[in-house]
């Protein structure tokens, strides 16, 4: 027998109470290690290069030398033990078929609100914001439908600035996406994220009627939301968006509603958040998302309050599992679409479905990787009555999928982070393919605990993934 | 896979892969009667071992065996991807010089 | 004037009447063709093109009444019934519907009483990165759907089903796979299994058998020669190490026999029985041989002039009809197994697996 040595970068081992879990990297795909897989698995990281005697002194008298044998070949058949010999580089990834599935349509630049860490460099007022007319959107519209291919269903997601202050053109391309929709026999769904102080109740009830998936901007109780999302004026906003709320939530019923909390300077108390956000003012879910600043913004978030953040997302995690065992889903956003790609063994080679069946649409029609990016200078991929660039989305996502940054060869989780969010990139680095070092350690921490909690789940009360979890996967 | 036990969908998927999926989906004929296994490189051989009981001639098996994907690996396969690979040539002894390579699509 | 017009009626009403019901051939031939032929007459009678695309025809099936032949086409994914009166299309199931591609491994069938028509299908989702293998199963439909046929209800069927037979009474429906199952065909249960690669034969390894050919219609039993290992003997000296026997099902009765007959010899493909003498059996590759199945024992085998896959027989038991592979239907004398005669496919289009049906009309 050869030397044989461990595929260090391909796996992960995770000690999860007295399981060993064996997270394969290339698939994504998580493996309860026995005692003996678990003592082959440290051997090699012991000695490196193993051989033959090595096995031998380890196992000989402790463990059957067939079972051995087998769980070795077990490891090989994944292809986590080998003769150290350099795999074939893959080939290229090619990306040649992206049909669309949603679109983003940034219906007004102009927002009723003017918090302080917005990172829309487009940002104005209401009136003085640059509308959406209802022809673009109806060509966008046009464009999502003819490139959604063999999808069945299709998203049309309306964003801002503030959308609501917009409405006449979210109503336009609302009617004609499901006549359109009709027609073609495919199935349309909306969305849109909001400030929520122009709900009406006549408005609620309209979104409701189209079964919109709603998403309220609100970073938690009155004295943290108000440090940062207020008026023009510099009032404030927390009473009139929490009596909005309260009138959404009161009402709607055709899909659950969700918060959406920008952690920022100051902001990261996670634990209380979530509890004022889900249990007080009865949001379904609350999702986090650190600030998108550069250094010098003044909002971001400092070293030491990432990791304040970081160790509240784990305590609202350990309060998740513990809900979670018996049955509940106690609505944090972050774990929930954690354990759903852990559940489901997700493994990508792009961050996020930007150019790959998402585009956003700002207001001449100009088509870009994502909503965050309407408004910025960075090049854009077409336009909906000249037509989508497919050749150069093509070229950017196979440039983006190719990357090969030695940081994240090494990574175990490199096939979920992928290199994180082009807009993050683009803030810090000012450069959309470089990967977003500065939360490697972070997320690799989150990923770890993430397995913890998806494997105690599977363990100890497995409908749970079945009941909250199967259904979120995303439809192929 | 007896040393590692799936937790989640993908492992589940990977260890049909690697364990070469189920026994009742795949069964070896016994006697091979007159046909190649599909990833064989080679040709055919009759169940006694040469080529004498195959096929006689052998433009009589060709679009038999061809038409059905029975060869995917050996001639192109008219089922899905080349459909149109003999549809001028529908007498194999008279035609076949028509019939040519197929080249993958650039 | 009025006593030759009362003849010559007189005389057409004696012609018109179905009575005169002759035995043809059907097949199929390239490059998309299926064919009516007068084996008394050794010639060929109809040719009419198969409409829309399709590498050959593969599996057909004609209305008990002789009226229509069902043809899969499409390369296997749709099913057209086409009038062998004038060629016109009155059926046709595209069965395909994106993202499910549906194909089905040549098993057709219609029901005895012409209504319902049987199409084991095999569907797989086509995924944006990745295909899906779907759960095999048949699909039912009325044979008066007309041309944009949809299923009237489908049930799962076994995997791996190559050959559809409805029983004589209609209540069952035989499918060939790795075991032969007899299904209802209103529901799809499982009547019955008859372990065929699950057999527990003493001494024996599983059989194979390899058939696709529908040829069952004369005789009503259907027949295919199978092949087995014997686990007791050596194969490297032993010649009665491989067996090769035959499988019969009756549909009228249900019953199947399955018997060794020789030390496999000859490969044999496919095989018809004799309706006048019912314990005659012939089978067919590159010689055609005669089985007597009650004394399981080889009659007679000669060499024919090329490899043939499909065989029927007249309804007097008289000829044998070996066609499939290139573009000759052989006559052959059921007695001496000489060869009497033969018919060209029209500009000599090869067969292929192409069924070889015989039709009364």
């Amino acid at each position: 027998m050869t030397a044989l040595c461990l595929a260090k970068n391909d796996l992960h081992d995770v000690q999860v109470g007295d399981r060993r879990i064996l997270f394969h990297v290339p698939t994504t795909g998580l493996f309860e290690l026995d005692g003996t897989g678990a003592e082959i698995v440290d051997l090699f990281r012991e000695r490196g290069s193993v051989r033959e005697s090595d096995v031998r002194d380890r196992f000989d008298g402790r463990r059957d030398p067939a079972e051995v044998v087998a769980a070795l070949q077990e490891l090989m058949g994944l292809g986590l033990v080998g003769d150290g010999r350099p795999a074939h580089p893959p080939a290229p990834v090619t990306i040649r078929e992206f049909p669309l599935s949603t679109v983003v349509l940034n219906v007004n630049t102009g927002c009723n609100l003017a918090c302080s860490y917005c990172y829309k460099e487009d940002l104005t007022t209401p009136a003085d914001g640059g509308r959406m007319d209802a022809a673009t959107a109806i060509r966008a519209i046009d464009l999502l439908f003819a490139e959604a291919a063999g999808r069945e269903r299709v998203n049309v997601v309306f964003f801002g600035g503030e959308p609501l202050t917009n409405m006449p053109v979210i109503r336009e391309a609302v009617a004609y996406a499901e006549a359109r929709a009709r027609a073609l026999g495919k199935r349309v769904d909306f969305a849109l994220t909001t400030n929520a102080l122009l709900l009406t109740e006549e408005l609620i009830d309209w979104l409701d009627s189209h079964r919109f998936g709603i998403t309220v901007s609100i970073d938690g109780p009155r004295e943290l939301h108000d440090r940062n999302r207020r008026t023009v004026g510099g009032k404030g906003s927390y009473d009139a968006v929490a009596a909005k709320v309260r009138l959404l939530l009161g009402r709607y019923r055709s899909k659950p509603v969700g918060a959406r909390v920008t952690l920022t300077r100051g902001i990261t108390d996670v634990v209380g958040i979530h509890r004022h956000l889900v249990e007080e003012l009865g949001f379904f879910e609350a999702g986090f998302a650190p600030v998108t600043a550069g250094p010098a913004s003044g909002t971001a978030l400092t070293g030491e309050e990432l990791r304040t953040v970081f160790a509240g997302m784990e305590e609202l995690g350990r309060r998740y599992l513990d809900a979670a065992v018996e049955g509940r889903n106690i609505g944090f956003g972050n774990l929930n679409q954690l354990v759903t790609e852990l559940s489901e063994g997700t493994a990508k080679t792009l961050p996020c479905g930007a150019g790959l069946g998402m585009l956003a649409v700002d207001r001449a029609g100009d088509l870009h990787l994502c909503h965050r990016f309407t408004g910025t200078e960075v090049p854009t991929f077409g336009n909906v009555t000249a037509g989508w660039d497919k050749p150069r989305q093509g070229a950017f996502l196979e440039e983006a999928a190719n990357r090969a940054d030695p940081q994240c060869q090494s990574c175990w989780i490199r096939r979920l982070c992928a290199g994180g969010c082009y807009h993050e990139a683009y803030t810090a680095y000012s450069d959309t393919l470089h990967p977003n070092t500065h939360y490697c350690d972070l997320m690799r921490r989150w990923v770890e605990f993430g397995v913890h909690v998806y494997a105690e789940i599977a363990r100890r009360n497995p409908a749970f993934i079945d009941t909250h979890i199967a259904p979120r996967r995303a439809r192929g | 896979m007896r040393h590692l036990k799936p937790i989640n969908r993908k492992a589940a998927l990977i260890e049909q892969a690697v364990e070469g999926g189920t026994l009742k989906e795949v069964m070896a004929m016994q006697t091979v009667v007159g046909c190649t296994a599909t990833l064989d490189p080679g040709w055919e051989v009759d169940p006694f071992g040469s080529v004498a009981a195959l096929c006689a001639p052998m433009e009589a098996d060709l679009y038999g065996c061809s038409d059905p994907c029975w060869w995917p690996a050996q001639v192109p396969d008219t089922i899905n991807s080349f459909k149109d690979w003999n549809a001028k040539a529908p007498s194999a002894q008279r035609d076949w010089r028509v019939l040519d390579a197929v080249f993958p699509k650039e | 004037m009025k006593r030759l017009i009362l003849c010559l009626t007189a005389g057409l009403l004696a012609f018109a009447g179905p009575a005169a019901a002759k035995e043809y051939l059907l097949t199929g031939a390239k490059p998309n063709r299926i064919v009516l032929v007068d084996p008394a007459a050794r010639k060929v009678e109809k040719v009419f093109e198969i409409p829309g695309k399709g590498a050959a025809p593969t599996a057909i099936a004609p209305s008990p009444d002789g009226k229509v032949a069902y043809v899969l086409t499409n390369h296997l994914e749709s099913v057209v019934g086409i009038s062998l009166d004038d060629g016109k299309v009155v059926f046709r199931a595209d069965m395909s519907k994106p993202p499910e591609r549906v194909k089905s491994i040549f098993s057709l069938e219609v029901s005895p009483d012409g209504k319902e028509l049987y199409v084991f299908q095999s569907p797989v989702l086509l995924g944006l990165g990745e295909y899906r293998v779907q759960d095999t199963r048949i699909a039912v439909y009325d044979t008066s759907a007309g041309l944009k046929a949809r299923p009237a209800r489908t049930f799962p069927a076994p995997r791996r089903t190559a050959v559809l037979v409805a029983s004589k009474d209609g209540q069952t429906l035989y499918a060939l796979s790795w075991d032969l199952y007899a299904l209802d065909p209103k529901t799809g249960a499982v009547k019955g299994v008859h372990k065929i690669l699950n057999w527990e034969r003493p001494n024996y390894a599983p059989p194979d058998i390899l058939d696709f050919w529908p040829q069952f219609e004369q005789a009503a039993v259907f027949s295919t020669p199978y092949f087995a290992a014997r686990t007791d003997k050596d194969p490297a000296t032993d010649p009665s190490a491989f067996r090769t026997g035959m499988l019969t099902l009756d549909l009228k009765t249900g019953e199947v026999e399955m018997d060794d007959f020789e030390d496999t010899s000859a490969i044999i493909f496919s095989s018809v029985v004799n309706p006048a003498r019912r314990n005659e059996v012939f089978s067919v590759y590159t010689q055609l041989s005669k089985i007597d199945r009650a004394k399981d024992e080889l009659v007679k085998r000669v060499e024919l002039p090329h490899t043939y896959y499909a065989i029927n027989i007249s309804g007097d038991g008289k000829e044998v009809y070996v066609g499939g592979t290139m573009c000759d239907i052989g006559i052959h004398s059921t007695e001496t197994l000489e060869r009497l005669g033969s018919v060209e496919m029209p500009d000599c289009g090869d067969m292929g697996v192409a069924s070889l049906r015989v039709v009364q009309r």
